[in-house]
Order: C-alpha cells, then structure tokens, then sequence
C-alpha cells in the first residue's frame, strides 16, 4: 500500500495568546482544588485565578501539575504533619514574538509607515497635487 | 476458540481526541460507501431567521469555530430537541444553528456549525476508518462537556455529574486503571498525557492518588519502540498550544478553535509508532474516538440507554429538568485500528440490520471482558455496554495496511 503524506501543520497555527478555553480553565480549576490540602477545600468549589491566554494556561498546568505530583510523591518516614499550601501566583504571560511582530505591524503608524516605503503615500500626494492644479488651470 | 487476532491480543491502545462530531469529520464518506450513516447532502437545521442552514463541505482547518459551540447539558438540549421541553418530545438534531447562534449573535456565522470536512481534507482519520472498522453508532455518553464523558471511560459512568464540576468524592467504582492493577494475574495499564504543561483531565482522582499511572508521549513513543507498551493505554493529545523544549508545540486535541491538522498529525503518530514494532502492530488493538460532538452538527438522534441508576438535579442540568442518565450524547467518530480487522469494515449503528449501540462504556468494558473477566463491581452502564473486540476476525493478519509520512 502506498504511503500517505501527512501535511505539516502551517506555523501560523501557533497562537499562545488565544483565549483560553472553557476546558483549559475546567484543568486548572481540578488541578488547583488538588493541590490543597483536604482540609483547605471549600464545598469542592475550587477559587480559580484567572489566566488570560493559552500559553499561560499551559504553564498553569505545568506549575500545578508538578505541585500534585510532588505532595503525592512516596512520603518520608515518619512524615505525617499536613502543612497549609498557598496557591503560588499565577506565572506571567508568555510574550510570542510573532504575535508581537503581528500586533506592531497593525498599528497605524506602522501602516502609514509601510505605505511610504511602498511609495504608495507620495503617489497619493503627488496625484492630489496635480488634481487641485488642473482644478485651478480651469478656473 | 477465538480467532487468531483475538488469541494474540496483549495491548490495547485507546485515543480519545476532543470536541468533534461523526458528521463533521466522516460524514462526507457515505458518497464513497453507502453503509456508512453519513451525510446525504440533504440534511438541514433553521436558522433563527428561520432559513434553511444546509450541511456544506466547508468545514476549515481552525478559525470558523469561534467562539467555542456550547456543549454544555444545556446547550446539548437545546440541539438535540430544538427547545421542545414537552415530556413526550422527540430528538430532531434541528437545534445546532440556533444554538450556536447564541454564542456571537450572527446568523450568517451560525450557520458554519453544520459545515464538514471533504475527505480530502482529513487524509488520516478518513484512511483509517476505510481501513480498519469504522463505527456507525458510537455515542457520547453524555449529552454534555468533556470531564462527564471522559469519566466513562475511566469509570463507566460520571457517578451523576453533567457538567465539568468532576471531583469524584467518594468513588463507588474503581477506575478501569485501578481494576487492573488489583487484577490477578496482575495487568498493567497507562494514561499518557502529552507533557507536563498540557498533563491531563483525570487529575482528581487519578493524578492525585495514582500518579503510577501516567506517563508522557515521549514516553510512549519509547516504549512502543522497546516493546514494553502495558497492556491497556489511554492517550491524551496535547490541549494547548505552548512552548516546548524543542520549540512551539501546537494543540493536537483538535478541540476548536485548535487547527485540525495537527490532530491529524497526532493520530497518525500514534498509529504509526506502533506500526513501526511488528511484534506490537501484531498484537495491539487501537481505538481511535473523540470525547463529545463539541456542539457541532450530527444527523443521528441519540438513542436512549439503560439509566445508571445516578440523577443529575435540574440545578446541574440548567434545563429546569433532572437527567436521569437515560440518553445517550450525540454521535462521534470511532475507528477501531488492527491488522486483525477485516479492510472497510463498517459496523452498523442505530436501526440497520444487526446495528450496534457503543458509547464510552464500551471502553471499560472491552478491557474488563478481555483482562480481567467477570467483575461485578462497575455501573450498571458498563454491564450493559456493547463491547468491540470481536471485530478482529481475520484468521490471517493484513499485510496490506497504511503508513504514514510525517515529513
């Protein structure tokens, strides 16, 4: 049989700075209920901080997740005490150069910026010059 | 005595992806093979200016599905039944647009949830379900989100809960994981999850108290190449986008608004990992699904089941009505992935000759049936689940089966 080629997923794919998803905020909501400690849970309702991209969720969850693993690592001998946990901040949002470079290039000054190394903004104020001229010849 | 494919099965391997519908992602294959209940063309929901809505094969590879369709009990009610709350009501799959419409108010924008893919555009799922065994009726089981539908396959039922709200106090049944581990002769099984930053959706229950259990997908890979697979997997893709060691890692999970070709690439990767073992690609059984329907349109309306004896109070379920777990969620794609399996095996689904009902049940107990044997401790759901591994009939293995290319 022959062999498939799968095709490369385009690198613009690639958005860190998405908003994060009802599922994503769902993990962070059980892995933050999971870090605490028994005692300080409330009605199993979990206090979620808010991330605001996917990139800082993912990194949510790597920080938490390892928070979960480590408190249910294999306890040392005679290690009984339960000590209170505080939730550590959340980390800061990732920077994504591209989306960054994406951003910049949208601004206004950029655009205007853009046209004149095009020269397409001399063209316009050339031809704007000339029609009021020819305006004035005919009066 | 079994036949051949069955005698030599020692793994099985189950992938469950996110958020997609039968129709969405095969639909379009029922132009190429009539079994498959699949998409006619034909098929159309309202808008809510009360314009038809057609089924379109323009489904794209990320940024029509945004905002996220609801897939919440609600939301999930208000597709399958069109807002009819009358006792006697019928499902007519007539309420997607609608609801979808709720999310950003705009008609035209609505009408994208019933768009679906060409084959063209999905050359690794469609391959494997021509390939291999493809589902007719495989139902969530759920008409809900992500956390109550994984939990049946972990557990065999949600232990009452629709919503995401999971955190499985007091457990009645143990996880298939744990039934496992306690099984004599002793059997192994994994869940891989992705990486640390995507990790997983069992985290109460399982990342808290059984942390033996996981594993990542680097070291699956490595274990499909050492030969030292446990005998039952589960594989979690990887749910965000975000940066690895070796760069930008893309979501594979193909939950919206994530590209799908990723998931593509993730599916084919597992498959392809454990082709690349002959000894496991002979004795391994992979079950390719997807958690829920995501809020996108399918035209099967989903079957009623045997109630798990647990209810969802009207609070949980925000329809002003209990749920009595007695209704299966809306449809999504399963293949089931062996050189065992018969090519194009279509397995009938919801009023065919012979048709067969699977949900998410079905996963714990085909494990149980296949590893363990008689158990009586599990949700009456899972009893009463169809299993799958019959479908490895042949008496000789397929040499004749795909490979990928991941460039």
């Amino acid at each position: 049989m022959a062999v498939i080629k799968v095709p490369k997923t385009p690198r613009k794919a690639f958005n860190t700075h998405r908003r994060p998803s009802a599922l994503l905020l769902g993990q962070i909501a059980h892995l933050e209920w999971a870090v605490l400690p028994a005692a300080q849970r409330q009605n199993h309702q979990p206090r979620t901080q808010t991330v605001t991209t996917e990139g800082q969720a993912a990194e949510r969850v790597a920080q938490l997740s390892m928070l979960v693993l480590a408190a249910n690592a294999p306890a040392a001998v005679g290690e009984v005490a339960v000590a209170p946990v505080t939730l550590p901040p959340l980390p800061p949002v990732p920077t994504n150069p591209r989306a960054e470079r994406r951003r910049a290039r949208s601004t206004k000054t950029a655009r205007v910026a853009r046209r004149r190394k095009a020269g397409r903004h001399t063209a316009t104020a050339t031809k704007a010059a000339e029609k009021a001229r020819r305006r004035r010849t005919q009066r | 005595m079994p036949p051949p494919g069955l005698d030599t099965l020692k793994h099985v391997v189950v992938l469950m992806m996110e958020n997609r519908s039968f129709d969405h992602m095969l639909g379009a294959l029922k132009a190429q093979d009539p079994r498959i209940d699949g998409l006619t063309g034909a098929e159309t929901n309202l808008d809510t200016s009360g314009t038809p809505a057609p089924v379109k094969a323009q489904a794209g590879f990320q940024g029509q599905l945004d905002p996220d369709p609801s897939h919440h009990f609600a939301g999930v009610d208000l597709q399958i039944f069109d807002g009819n709350m009358a006792p006697d009501r019928v499902a007519t799959m007539a309420g997607f647009v609608k609801s979808y419409f709720r999310e950003r108010h705009d008609v035209t924008h609505s009408r994208q949830i019933m768009y679906y893919y060409p084959p063209t555009k999905l050359p690794v799922l469609t391959t494997l379900a021509q390939e291999f065994a493809l589902f007719n009726g495989w139902f969530s089981s759920i008409p809900g989100p992500t956390l109550c539908n994984r939990a049946f396959a972990h557990y065999g039922t949600s232990f009452g809960h629709v919503d995401m709200n999971i955190f499985y106090p007091n457990t009645v049944f143990k996880s298939i994981y744990q039934r496992l581990e306690a099984a004599n002769p002793h059997k192994t099984a994994k869940i891989y999850y992705f990486d640390v930053k995507s990790s997983t959706m069992e985290v109460v229950n399982l990342l808290q108290h059984q942390p033996q259990f996981f594993g990542t997908f680097d070291q699956f890979l490595a274990d499909c190449q050492a030969g030292t697979l446990p005998d039952y997997a589960f594989i979690e893709p990887n749910y965000s986008d975000h940066d690895g060691d070796a760069g930008a890692l893309l979501a594979s999970d193909q939950h919206p608004d994530h590209d799908v070709r990723e998931g593509e690439r993730f599916i084919a990767s597992v498959y392809q990992a454990i082709k690349d073992n002959p000894t496991l690609w002979a004795s391994t059984a992979l079950l390719v699904t997807y958690d829920e329907h995501g809020g996108i349109y399918d035209h099967v309306p989903p079957p009623a089941c045997t109630p798990d004896g647990f209810v969802a109070q009207p609070g949980d379920t925000q329809t002003g009505k209990p749920f009595l777990f007695d209704r299966l969620g809306v449809r999504v794609p399963a293949i089931l992935v062996s050189p065992w399996v018969q090519k194009r095996t279509v397995v009938p689904g919801l009023g065919a000759p012979g048709g067969r009902v699977f949900e998410h049940a079905s996963i714990p107990a085909t494990i149980t049936k296949l590893f363990i044997g008689d158990y009586d401790n599990r949700s009456v759901r899972e009893k009463r689940a169809e299993t799958f591994l019959d479908l490895l009939t042949l008496d000789q293995m397929r040499t004749d089966t795909p490979d990928f290319d991941l460039g």
